[in-house]
């Protein structure tokens, strides 16, 4: 018993953070932008992928190599697209603003697709 | 240096050395060359030739000289000195490299769409393990990022989320692993590195331990016969493990683990690229377990206190015109000891002790090249290895020796178009064994040189069918024939079927495969001569894809058949004093049929939910029965959890094991029951990742799951009732670990 009791525990446990975090519930402001970035080839994907995830402030990232356009969602308070363009630089791509857009929390999960002005 | 494998063959092996020398000079001395010229072509898509691809790159391998494809789809590239290798790629399709040597002649590239990409690359995350799409065998491939979700610790942790193997110990004392498919024995899985031959003969008891989890780039797991182009002797499927490249991104890694029962490893990979093509990696490995564990408190270790030192270095070039050369060295040596506390630490003879020292050196070449006509190819794999193992189980002292040769021939080939193309070649795989047990020496040779052919016809990923024979001959068992069958159809988007059927062939060693069976008072009883194993497999599976939601549900079933004409039976029923090995007299069988659902149901989290059930049974002392020791079912389910941007990482796994039919005990003074009871293990991993960081701990065995009383007669170890091999669960309890890594990369 007493080991069926530590699993549900810790399945509780793993469960209310992966909710907590797909939620997102106490998250300050998110705003998601995407850029158009100079990248043509699958290691930049990965170069990217590997390095503005921990870019100060950076919540997530959707890359996509067939419209070369990188998808962040950020922290107003912790970061900007201008500083997010300078981390792109520095990786050595050059990156503009497409579209930007305020995120709807309780649809935070898919990000660019369902946002509302 | 290439000879030092080779050394010490005895006389009658002087043919083995002279053959493999002169194969190894062909491999070096074999170069193709041609003047580079000007390059001019055109850039279309593969299924409609009438559309040009715009902007497509087009450059020279290993270089930055390049150019794009203009809007018709041409292109002219610049002479390159530094390389005669064009790559052409654009986003969507297959990146193709050409070899240029048709001199001054206008180039047509068709590009491909590329299926894989939309399976791996565009998805975010890339999938741990997936079927794979264009295999018209049933292959499952295991990436890194399925490996990372066991860090512990070799090959044989790899399978923990695969419902198609399953990992067991073979005895309660060594701490050598078997693995399963289809409810049979892994004697029966063709164990290949990279295509080459790697866990067979002596190496086969403890071999899962030489290949260490940070070494593995992927490792694939097909079902069922294999193809024919690496061999013969895949009868229940085929699991080739790739090792991580020179070439590919990771410059540097380092790992370092620690578990409760303190054993730790520490891993460190390192490859470098030199100008021009020339890339070479070092693999390092160190495990060292040297604390006496015994939860149970039978007198006998739980875990063996291993000692392991393991090394790769791996040289890569790039061929001026296409194709590549590979040459690499592994060595190995390991100490392991086990058996009674204190064995190996207090002067006292009347302690059981096992210890197992092994050496192991191995050599591998491989030489591939494009050749002027389109879609062709000739490649050679040669490999050697030496492997020694000096054991003692108790006062019985085992030791053997075994050279293995192998070298195969591939030619690729088409009838003009990639509809109809095929593989053709010549292979060689040659073994002698030495073997002491106590003062008897057993030796035994054998030479098998083979042809094979085998043609695929592909009609656009839609239906594709390959089919093989190999014909080889045996020094010891004479001619034979191996023919196998593939086929996969794609019946509508999104549900794929296949079937096969082939035959398989082995060579058995019951005593260098089996010498972990000395861990008990069982008289080994091995005829002088045993037949060679054959078997028919045949086994159909269905593969759907079922949209719900966003994403698809992924749901194979699948069913296969193995068949015994020729096997090796190991009875350990008709007396509790001995095992028996002997050619099989009637039926032998195994019957397994699974279902798997793979689903992410919302981004970031991953189930995958499994069923098997296999009926496996021999003909054992003139009684059909049920292998023993063999689980009737298992069901698996793992969840994996990744949080955006994969900075965290959880997985949780439940393996619920069926029971089995256990040896027959002792009829007057039964020392086990007739049954093994079902079993669940459960095992959970938690990592953080950073930038070039990442930290994992988890636990193995969660529910602290083990069996009662694994070591049979533990308090007498020289008496008759001694038998550390009725195993069927785990043999230690729950294991905490945690540990790290860093790994550096091109991209960051």
């Amino acid at each position: 018993m007493r080991k069926i009791r530590i699993a549900t525990l810790l399945l509780l446990i793993v469960f209310i953070f992966i909710v907590n975090n797909a939620l997102g519930s106490d998250k300050k402001d998110e705003k998601t932008v995407t850029f158009t970035v100079s990248m043509d080839c699958h290691s930049c994907v990965k170069k990217i992928e590997s390095n503005i995830p921990y870019e100060k402030g950076v919540k997530d990232l959707q890359v996509s190599l067939e419209k070369k356009e990188v998808t962040v969602t950020f922290r107003t308070d912790k970061t900007s697209t201008d500083k997010l363009i300078e981390a792109f630089k520095k990786l050595g791509y050059t990156a503009s603003i497409v579209g930007e857009a305020k995120v709807d929390k309780e649809k935070k999960e898919d990000g660019h697709k369902t946002h509302s002005h | 240096m290439y000879s030092v494998n080779y050394v010490s063959f005895s006389k009658e092996d002087f043919m083995y050395k002279i053959v493999f020398i002169a194969l190894f000079l062909a491999i070096f001395s074999i170069d193709i060359n041609a003047a580079p010229v000007e390059v001019k072509g055109r850039v279309v898509e593969k299924d409609n030739p009438a559309s040009p691809i715009v902007g497509a790159n087009i450059y020279w391998l290993g270089t930055t000289v390049g150019t794009s494809s203009d809007v018709d789809g041409n292109f002219s590239l610049p002479i390159s000195e530094k390389s005669q290798k064009v790559v052409v790629s654009f986003v969507g399709f297959k990146p193709d490299t050409i070899s240029i040597s048709d001199r001054g002649s206008s180039l047509l590239v068709l590009l491909d769409k590329n299926i894989e990409l939309d399976e791996v690359v565009v998805k975010e995350r890339r999938r741990g393990q997936y079927l794979s799409a264009l295999d018209p065998v049933q292959t499952t491939k295991v990436t890194v990022t399925e490996l990372q979700k066991a860090a512990c610790c070799n090959l044989s942790e790899s399978f923990e989320t695969n419902a198609s193997v399953d990992v067991a110990y073979s005895d309660a004392v060594t701490g050598a692993q078997q693995i399963k498919m289809l409810g049979l024995s892994g004697a029966y899985v063709q164990t290949i590195s990279e295509n080459i031959p790697s866990i067979r003969g002596m190496a086969a008891p403890y071999g899962l331990g030489y290949i260490p989890g940070p070494w593995m780039e992927s490792i694939q797991i097909s079902k069922g016969t294999s193809s024919v182009v690496n061999g013969y002797e895949a009868i229940t499927g085929q699991i080739n493990v790739e090792y991580k490249k020179p070439f590919a991104d990771e410059k540097f890694h380092f790992n370092l683990y620690g578990n409760s029962e303190l054993r730790s490893e520490a891993n460190l990979n390192a490859s470098y690229k030199f100008p021009d093509s020339l890339s070479t990696m070092v693999l390092l490995h160190g495990e060292n377990q040297n604390t006496q564990i015994d939860g149970n408190a039978d007198g006998f270790l739980d875990v063996p206190r291993v000692r392991q030192v393991n090394f790769i270095n791996r040289w890569y070039k790039e061929h001026r015109n296409g194709g590549d050369f590979q040459i690499g060295v592994k060595l190995l040596e390991e100490d392991r000891k086990s058996g009674q506390v204190d064995a190996f630490d207090l002067p006292d003879e009347n302690l059981y002790g096992i210890s197992v020292r092994t050496s192991r050196y191995e050599l591998f070449a491989k030489n591939g090249y494009l050749l002027d006509r389109p879609g062709t190819s000739i490649g050679m794999q040669l490999s050697g290895w030496y492997h020694k193992q000096d054991a003692s189980y108790g006062r019985t002292a085992y030791s053997g020796t075994q050279y293995n040769g192998y070298f195969n021939f591939i030619y690729q080939g088409n009838f003009g178009t990639d509809l109809h193309t095929f593989k053709a070649g010549a292979s060689l795989l040659a073994d002698s064994y030495n073997e002491k047990l106590d003062m008897a020496s057993t030796s035994f040779a054998e030479m098998v040189p083979g042809v094979f052919y085998e043609y695929n016809f592909n009609l656009r990923h839609k239906l594709n069918i390959m089919a093989g024979l190999r014909a080889d001959y045996s020094s010891e068992y004479g001619i034979f024939l191996t023919p196998r069958v593939h086929a996969k159809w794609e019946i509508i988007h999104g549900l794929t079927w296949r079937a096969s059927a082939g035959k398989g062939y082995r060579t058995p060693m019951p005593l260098a495969e089996n010498n972990f069976m000395l861990a008990s008072s069982r008289k080994m009883v091995i005829p002088d001569r045993l037949k060679q194993e054959e078997a028919i497999n045949v086994g159909t599976s269905l593969n759907a894809l079922i949209p719900l939601g966003e994403r698809d549900v992924s749901l194979t079933v699948d069913f296969y058949r193995t068949n015994f004409l020729e096997q090796v039976v190991r009875d350990v029923d008709s007396s509790t004093d001995k095992v028996v090995f002997s050619d099989l007299e009637g039926t032998s069988f195994s019957n397994a049929f699974q279902a798997e659902l793979m689903y992410e149901i919302f981004k970031g989290f991953t189930i995958n939910a499994a069923y098997r059930t296999n009926v496996v049974k021999q003909t054992i002392g003139g009684q059909l029965r049920e292998v023993p020791l063999t689980s009737r079912y298992k069901g698996l389910l793992s969840m994996s959890y990744a949080t955006r941007m994969k900075k965290w990482q959880f997985d949780l796994t439940s393996q619920f094991n069926g029971g089995g039919r256990m040896p027959d005990p002792d009829v007057l003074n039964p020392l086990w029951s007739a049954e093994f009871k079902p079993f669940t293990i459960v095992n959970a991993q938690v990592t953080k990742n950073f930038k070039r960081w990442s930290f994992y701990a988890g636990a193995e065995n969660l529910l602290n799951f083990m069996m009662d009383n694994p070591v049979v007669g533990a308090a007498d170890p020289w008496g008759k009732d001694f038998d550390g091999t009725m195993i069927w669960g785990p043999v230690h309890g729950r294991k905490i670990y945690a540990g790290l890594r860093f790994t550096i990369n091109d991209y960051n």
